[in-house]
C-alpha cells in the first residue's frame, strides 16, 4: 500500500471528511464499475455506490492495515449489492439445466476491448451476471455462490452456463462484424 | 468458454472504471454533514437536559433540607391549633404545603429537504481513454424539494410529462445521443432512443436517515395514582396492626426528561431522568408511640426518642401530636374525635430504561413500551393530617434507598412540526420490592401514571 492510500486512510479513521472525498475520488470509478455489475440498474448502482462509501468510510476504523484495502472495500460493495439484490428478491431459482459442457474452440487469444467485454457482462440478465461475476471475477466456487444468492449449487451452475453461453455468441457476433 | 477467456473477462472486469455522477458523493457528504449536526445538538440537547436535571436535584435537596431541619415548635410559641384528646393528649396541628418542579422545554423545528443535484452523464473509461456511453442526460429543467418516496415517483413523471411535451413541440428534433461502439452492435437505434427519452431525470436518493431523527430528547409531566400492595406478617412484635381497609392511594404529579435513540425504523430505547412519587394513605387510624421518654416534670418529651408506629415503618416523630403525648398511644379517631390520617409520601429520582415498540406509521403513532426504572430515593416524610390541617412528622425508618420498578404503557404520539411532537403516554408503573426493609412489612407500590409531554427529534 503507497504512503498516500496509508496517510489518507489513517485521516479518514480520525474522520476528516476532506480526506473521505480524496478517498471516494481514489476508488470511486473502481467501485462504481464494480457496482453496476452487480446492480440491476444504473440507479441502483448509484445507490449501491453511496451506500457502500457511507458504510466504508463509517467502519474505515476497522481495518487493520493487513491484506488489500481495495479488496477490502470491494467485499463491502459486493455485500450491499447482494444484500440489495436479495431485499428486491431479484435472484430468483430458475429450472435448474444441465451443465453446458465448455466448448474447446479456441477463443484465446481474441483481441476484443475490455469496455466492449465490459457492456457484454453487464448486458447479461441479473441473475446469470450475478453468478457470471462471482464466478469467474471473484473466484467464488458454486456452493459459496448458493449461500449467498440463497439458490441451490445447480441453479448456480446453470446460470453460469447460460451466461457463458450468451457472451459466447456475443464474442462470436463481435468477431463477424470486425 | 475456455479459462483463458475467463481471464480474459476477468481482466476486463476489473480494470474497467466507470466515473459516477457528482451527485454520489454530494450525497454522502450531505450524509456525514447531518450526521456531524446531529452529534453536535446531542451534545447541546444533553447539555441542557443535564442541566435541568442538576438543578431539579438542587431544587431537591433545598426543598427536602429544609424540611428536614424544622425544629419542633413548642405548643406556646407556635400559635398552632390545638386539639385536646382523651386522658391528657394533646394533638398539635401545624399546616404545610408541597409541590412537585414542573419541566418545561423548548426545541426548534428542523426541516429536512433532500438533495438536489442536475443530471449528469456517466463515461466509460479504460486506460485513460473516454467513451460516451450513450446514457447522456439532459439537464434538469424543474426541482421539486423531495421529502418522501411518493415525491419522487410524481416528479419524475412531472419530468417525464415534460420531456414528452417538449419533444412534441420540437417535432421530434431531439438530438441523437452519440453511441458507443458497444451499444451501436448490441441495441437498435429506435430502441434506444426511446430509452433516452423516456428516461426519467434521476435525483440523488437521500440518505434513509434523513427522513426522520434517530435522537429524540423531550420533557413531560405526569399526574397519577399512587398505592401500592400492602401486607404485614408477625402484627404481635410491632404491637400494632392495619388492614388493607385503612388505606388509599395518592394522586400525585411527577416529571422529568428523557432521551431516546432510534437504532431501527420501529425500536426506539429510552432512558433520561425524573422525579418520581409513591406512597399511600391509612386513614382511621391511631398512632402509637412506644417509646417515650420524659425529659422534666411538665411531661414534655425529648423528640428524639419518641417513635411512632406506622403501616409503612416506625417514625422518629417531629410532630406535636406524639411529642406531647404522655400514654403511648394517641387515638386520632374515636367516638369524639373528628378523624385522622397518616401520608406517607416517598420520593425519588428515577432513571428508567424503557424499550419502545411503535405500532405504525401514520401521523398518529402508537407504540408498546416497557421496561424498568432504577429509583434513588431523595424524600421520605410522614405527614399526620386531622382536622383538615397536616403536620410533618418526620421520616419513616427502615425504607430502601434504591428501588427497582417495572414499568408498561402506551405510546401516542402527534407530530406538531416536523421535529416536534405531542406525547400522552398512559403507563404503569409497579416496584418489584418491597419498600420497607423490615421483614414483617410488605409494601410494593405501584402506579397509574398519565405522562404527557414534548419530543423533539434530531
Amino acid at each position: 500500500m503507497c504512503s498516500d492510500l496509508e496517510d489518507i486512510i489513517a485521516k479518514c479513521q480520525k474522520g476528516d471528511r476532506r480526506a473521505g472525498e480524496q478517498l471516494y475520488k481514489m476508488f470511486s470509478p473502481k467501485m462504481f464499475a464494480l457496482c453496476i455489475q452487480y446492480s440491476s440498474s444504473r440507479e441502483e448502482a448509484e445507490d449501491n455506490l453511496q451506500d457502500g462509501f457511507i458504510k466504508v468510510l463509517e467502519s474505515i476504523g476497522q481495518y487493520s492495515g493487513k491484506g488489500s484495502f481495495e479488496g477490502w472495500m470491494k467485499r463491502i460493495f459486493i455485500n450491499i449489492s447482494l444484500e440489495k439484490f436479495r431485499k428486491n428478491r431479484l435472484v430468483q431459482t430458475v429450472d435448474e439445466m444441465p451443465d453446458v459442457a465448455d466448448e474447446e474452440e479456441d477463443e484465446g487469444g481474441i483481441d476484443i476491448p475490455s469496455e466492449v467485454l465490459y457492456e457484454f457482462v453487464r448486458q447479461l440478465p441479473d441473475r446469470y451476471r450475478l453468478v457470471f461475476n462471482m464466478y469467474v471475477v471473484e473466484g467464488l466456487q458454486h456452493k459459496d455462490i448458493a449461500a449467498r444468492l440463497g439458490i441451490t449449487e445447480g441453479t448456480s451452475k446453470s446460470n453460469l452456463a447460460r451466461a457463458k453461453e450468451i457472451l459466447r455468441k456475443k464474442i462470436k457476433e463481435y468477431l463477424e462484424n470486425e | 468458454m475456455s479459462d483463458s477467456v475467463d481471464k480474459i473477462f476477468r481482466k476486463a472486469l476489473e480494470e474497467v472504471t466507470v466515473e459516477p455522477p457528482a451527485r454520489v458523493w454530494e450525497a454522502i457528504d450531505a450524509h456525514f454533514a447531518l450526521k456531524q449536526r446531529r452529534q453536535r445538538r446531542l451534545f447541546w440537547y444533553g447539555g441542557v437536559a443535564a442541566a435541568a436535571a442538576l438543578l431539579l436535584a438542587i431544587g431537591l435537596v433545598v426543598r427536602n433540607g429544609a424540611s428536614e431541619t424544622r425544629p419542633p415548635v413548642p405548643l406556646a410559641a407556635s400559635g398552632a391549633k390545638t386539639i385536646c384528646l382523651e386522658n391528657n393528649e394533646v394533638a398539635s396541628i401545624m399546616s404545610r404545603t408541597s409541590s412537585i418542579p414542573a419541566f418545561k422545554r423548548r426545541g426548534t423545528a428542523t426541516r429536512r429537504v433532500a438533495p438536489m443535484e442536475n443530471g449528469e452523464a456517466i463515461v466509460l473509461a479504460v486506460a485513460g481513454k473516454t467513451v460516451d456511453d450513450g446514457l447522456r442526460e439532459g439537464r434538469r429543467e424543474v426541482s421539486i424539494p423531495l421529502v418522501n418516496g411518493e415525491a419522487l415517483r410524481n416528479q419524475r413523471e412531472y419530468v417525464r410529462l415534460l420531456r414528452e411535451e417538449a419533444m412534441a413541440a420540437r417535432g421530434e428534433a431531439a438530438e441523437k445521443p452519440k453511441r458507443t461502439r458497444t451499444e451501436a452492435m448490441e441495441k437498435p437505434a429506435g430502441e434506444e432512443k426511446e430509452k433516452a427519452e423516456i428516461k426519467p431525470e434521476r435525483t440523488r436518493r437521500a440518505p434513509e436517515s434523513r427522513e426522520e431523527g434517530r435522537f429524540s430528547v423531550g420533557g413531560y409531566v405526569s399526574p397519577g395514582y399512587t398505592s401500592g400492595s400492602y401486607h404485614q406478617a408477625n402484627t404481635n412484635s410491632r404491637s400494632t396492626q392495619f388492614s388493607d381497609e385503612q388505606m388509599s392511594g395518592l394522586f400525585n404529579v411527577t416529571g422529568g426528561v428523557n432521551f431516546s435513540v432510534r437504532p431501527t425504523k420501529r425500536i426506539s430505547i429510552e432512558t433520561g431522568i425524573g422525579y418520581s412519587r409513591v406512597g399511600q394513605k391509612t386513614d382511621n387510624m391511631t398512632v402509637y408511640a412506644p417509646t417515650v421518654t420524659m425529659s422534666n416534670s411538665d411531661k414534655e418529651v425529648e423528640a428524639s426518642n419518641v417513635r411512632v408506629a406506622t403501616p409503612l415503618g416506625n417514625v422518629r416523630s417531629k410532630a406535636q401530636a406524639a411529642v406531647y403525648t404522655m400514654d403511648a398511644n394517641i387515638a386520632l379517631k374515636d367516638a369524639d374525635m373528628p378523624e385522622g390520617s397518616i401520608e406517607q409520601q416517598f420520593d425519588a429520582i428515577e432513571i428508567p430504561l424503557l424499550f419502545r415498540y411503535r405500532l405504525n406509521d401514520n401521523r398518529v403513532r402508537f407504540s408498546l413500551m416497557g421496561g424498568f426504572g432504577a429509583s434513588f430515593m431523595v424524600r421520605n416524610e410522614t405527614t399526620l393530617t386531622y382536622d383538615g390541617v397536616s403536620e410533618s412528622m418526620g421520616e419513616t425508618e427502615g425504607i430502601r434507598k434504591f428501588n427497582i420498578s417495572t414499568n408498561v404503557g402506551i405510546g401516542v404520539e402527534y407530530p406538531i412540526t416536523k421535529a416536534i411532537s405531542f406525547r400522552m403516554e398512559p403507563g404503569f408503573k409497579y416496584y418489584l420490592q418491597s419498600l420497607s426493609k423490615d421483614g414483617d412489612i410488605k409494601f410494593k407500590p405501584y402506579t397509574f401514571t398519565f405522562s404527557t409531554g414534548i419530543g423533539i427529534s434530531f
